[in-house]
């Protein structure tokens, strides 16, 4: 199973791939319909996705995951065994 | 494709591609980040490099808006864009134009943005109105377009000011007082019967054309 920091910055990756992808597009054309849609499209997915990226970072509880890798490292040799 | 000459915005095109594989990479791998390296992979993929790139964006898009061609590409403008060349120095905006005393490129902004703090962001933000008024709004006839409020002074003198043509040219000597009331947009240089031929759109009778020999070529 993929941990929940990992699915949230798949996620953050995609919604930031998203939000560039789109800046590349408008940046073709001169034209006020390009403005907008950078400034109401791009901009909002890059920074949310930036954000959700942040958050991922903060919110991740790393005692927990380490606790986590030492619990599968200790009882690895017992499953060998 | 509108990139023609624009070095700018193929770099900063090129430059967005590269973050675009790279957060693609970590969004497919995210498994990645467990490492350290990963971690500041990830960091400098997901964080710093897009909000260069947006950030380089919001600065290519801004320039641009203020560029003649920005300004024009609505159909109601059109006309607006003609009064430029037509072949008649009384019109202020075309003699303006045709001498180069703006920048041609951005000619529109030139005179239409406010010279203040934040005149820009106003400029701007009309332009915001602009654009819901052309796509959601019900669109007025080019003749039928006014400014929002009278032209100010401090727009002209931006330029004018402390020019020797301007200082010295009689019109402006008509009373002692006559330069420091234009100063202080007493007496408008617009509405004062001195200056106050503009675009005069619907208005042009057989006005002829001013083309510029390097369009001729």
């Amino acid at each position: 199973m993929v941990p929940l920091i990992e699915r949230r910055i798949r996620w953050a990756g995609l919604l930031i791939v998203c939000g560039l992808v789109i800046q590349m597009i408008t940046l073709i054309f001169v034209h006020p319909l390009a403005f907008m849609a950078f400034l109401l499209i791009s901009c909002p997915l890059v920074a949310i996705g930036i954000l959700l990226f942040l958050y991922s970072i903060v919110s991740h509880d790393h005692s927990k995951s380490e606790s986590a890798q030492l619990g599968k490292s200790a009882t690895a040799p017992e499953t060998r065994a | 494709m509108e990139l023609n000459g624009n070095t700018a915005a193929v770099i900063l095109i090129l430059f967005t591609a590269i973050v675009v594989v790279l957060g693609l990479l970590i969004a497919v791998r995210p498994e990645l980040t467990r490492a350290r390296g990963g971690k500041i992979l990830a960091f400098v993929g997901l964080c710093v490099l897009p909000a260069l790139a947006v950030w380089a964006g919001g600065n290519e898009h801004l320039e641009r808006s203020t560029s003649t061609r920005f300004c024009l590409s609505c159909h109601v403008m059109a006309d607006f864009g003609k009064s430029l060349y037509l072949d008649d120095k009384s019109y202020i905006p075309a003699a303006h134009f045709q001498n180069n005393l703006v920048p041609r490129d951005h000619a529109c902004f030139t005179c239409h943005t406010d010279y203040t703090m934040f005149g820009d962001v106003h400029a701007k933000w009309r332009g915001l109105h602009h654009v819901y008024v052309q796509y959601l709004g019900k669109i007025p006839k080019p003749e039928d377009i006014k400014l929002y409020t009278p032209f100010n002074n401090r727009e002209c003198l931006h330029c004018h000011d402390g020019m020797r043509t301007y200082e010295e040219a009689s019109p402006h000597h008509k009373t002692p007082q006559q330069l420091t009331q234009m100063a202080t947009n007493q007496l408008s240089c617009m509405s004062s019967d001195c200056h106050d031929i503009v675009h005069e759109v619907g208005n042009w009778g057989d006005a002829t054309f001013w083309t510029p020999k390097q369009e001729t070529k």
